[in-house]
């Protein structure tokens, strides 16, 4: 059996409430009835109809202020609704419209007009709910194309990583990546793209085959950095960056390089000892041709972690953080973790610096390295 | 007035027709009776919204002759004016009449 349709009507004149359940009923129809706005708000949230027809002018609480109580509600915000008006001046109509009415239907109305403008909302209607469907989707396929961007620890056992990742949406504009440049040189790579839509995705993408291109044993960590930047000046659109961190570790000769793009300052523990930052401020990625990066090199020693991490997990729009001054108080939390496995140390740390876990207001990455 | 108009109007049979009007009589007596109280009391603002569901509702169901005297009604009362509505108040009395009298066969 096809789907029945439900409709709400809403007058508080009985005979119109008759007349338009008769006419919706003999098309095939579901109709609810309510002759006050209280009640029909109630119906709505619980049934959850199609459409609604909603008279305006009813005692007590009138049509527009149904409609706006309607729209105010998230469980009937996208309803739409269809408004019933005796009154034929452009003022009352666009008001409805300004409220959120999809149409009206002037009083006294004639049955075939009801049901001409019933069937062609609700075949909007579907259309639209039919292309959000589509369009989450296919924001979920990107959602898990960028998963299998991202490596995983047990992929690259001798990077010995370990990872926290939670993008905010389905598109996450922060990033990192593992790169085996020979047996004995990885490198780390984490970036933050400005933005976190579907575009931002692409971006994503772009930077991962960059890597792959540059960062080879031909070239140094900075020589890489700069041709990826050079490439991205040229790609990206004007509003769009990366702040990022690159780090070139040699466990062969227990060299590591650092990289610094404008991003939050790496933390290091070497082994047995208090964390530190390492602070090389540099130029964002992406925007600048002629871009000055932050470069560290510094000899390293076994057991000795490195952190590097997203504004995300320091900033805060909402209690206007900078992460500037996030970083403040950061390396508090990573005391006494010199003694904590690899693999639990993102989830040790993320919910000691979120107090349980992290609210939603950023990406975040956080990426422990071990060297 | 003949209940039977709205069989036609609507496309509906008489039985249908008649469920109707007899709804449309019921509904009438009482906003007779409301705009009667509204004269009495000189209150335009409780006319003119009763009139308003008149016009719609028997619009609705092809009394193209109530609605209009409806819509009268309305828009006298909204600019405040009480003068002439025991004159449509009338017309609308009568119409209600012979609705009932087809109502019961008369």
């Amino acid at each position: 059996m096809a789907d029945v349709y439900s409709i709400l009507v809403v007058d508080d004149n009985l005979l119109n409430l008759k007349l338009i359940e008769k006419v919706l009923t003999k098309e095939g129809y579901n109709t609810l009835l309510s002759d006050n706005g209280p009640d029909a708000r109630r119906i709505a949230a619980q049934e959850h109809p199609d459409l609604i027809l909603l008279d305006i002018e009813m005692p007590d609480e009138n049509g527009f202020e149904v409609i706006q109580k309607l729209k105010n509600d998230p469980a009937t915000a996208t309803i739409p609704v269809l408004f019933l008006t005796g009154v034929s001046e452009v003022d009352v109509k666009l008001k409805g419209f300004e409220l959120g009415a999809v149409d009206y239907i002037v009083k006294p109305f004639h049955p075939e007009e009801v049901l001409a403008r019933v069937r062609i909302h609700l075949k909007l209607s579907i259309a639209t709910n039919s292309l959000v469907q589509e369009q989450a989707r296919k924001l979920r396929q990107i959602t898990q194309a960028q998963n299998a961007l991202l490596p995983r620890p047990e992929d690259f056992p001798n990077a010995r990583f370990s990872v926290f990742y939670r993008p905010l949406e389905e598109a996450g504009g922060d990033f990192y990546d593992i790169l085996n440049i020979s047996n004995q040189i990885t490198g780390y790579f984490l970036g933050d793209s400005s933005g976190h839509d579907i575009e931002t995705s692409y971006t994503t993408a772009s930077v991962k085959a960059l890597l792959a291109q540059n960062c080879t044993p031909l070239y140094s960590p900075c020589e890489s950095m700069k041709m990826i930047n050079d490439v991205l000046v040229e790609i990206l659109p004007e509003d769009k960056y990366l702040t990022a961190c690159y780090m070139h570790l040699n466990r062969g000769t227990r060299i590591m390089t650092l990289v610094n793009a404008g991003h939050p300052p790496v933390i290091y523990m070497p082994k047995g000892k208090n964390p530190f930052f390492i602070k090389v401020p540099g130029d964002i990625l992406g925007m600048f041709p002629d871009a000055a990066f932050g470069i560290k090199r510094f000899s390293v020693n076994e057991g000795d972690r490195f952190f590097l991490y997203s504004d995300g997990m320091v900033e805060s729009k909402e209690k206007k953080i900078s992460w500037v001054a996030g970083v403040q108080g950061l390396l508090s939390f990573f005391e006494g973790v010199g003694q904590i496995n690899l693999s639990h140390l993102p989830s040790t740390l993320i919910s000691r610096i979120f107090n349980g876990y992290p609210i939603p207001e950023d990406d975040i990455v956080l990426l422990c390295i071990e060297v | 007035m003949n209940f039977r108009n709205i069989e036609s109007f609507l496309s509906v049979d008489t039985h249908e027709a008649e469920k109707l009007g007899r709804l449309l009589a019921g509904i009438l007596t009482s906003d007779l009776e409301k705009i009667r109280r509204g004269i009495r009391d000189n209150d335009p603002e409780s006319i003119r919204f009763v009139a308003h569901s008149i016009k719609g509702a028997s619009g609705n169901l092809g009394f193209q002759s109530l609605s209009q005297l409806a819509a009268v009604m309305e828009t006298r009362t909204r600019a405040g004016q009480l003068d002439g509505l025991e004159d449509l108040l009338l017309e609308m009395q009568q119409f209600l009449e012979k609705l009932e009298d087809s109502l019961s066969g008369r």
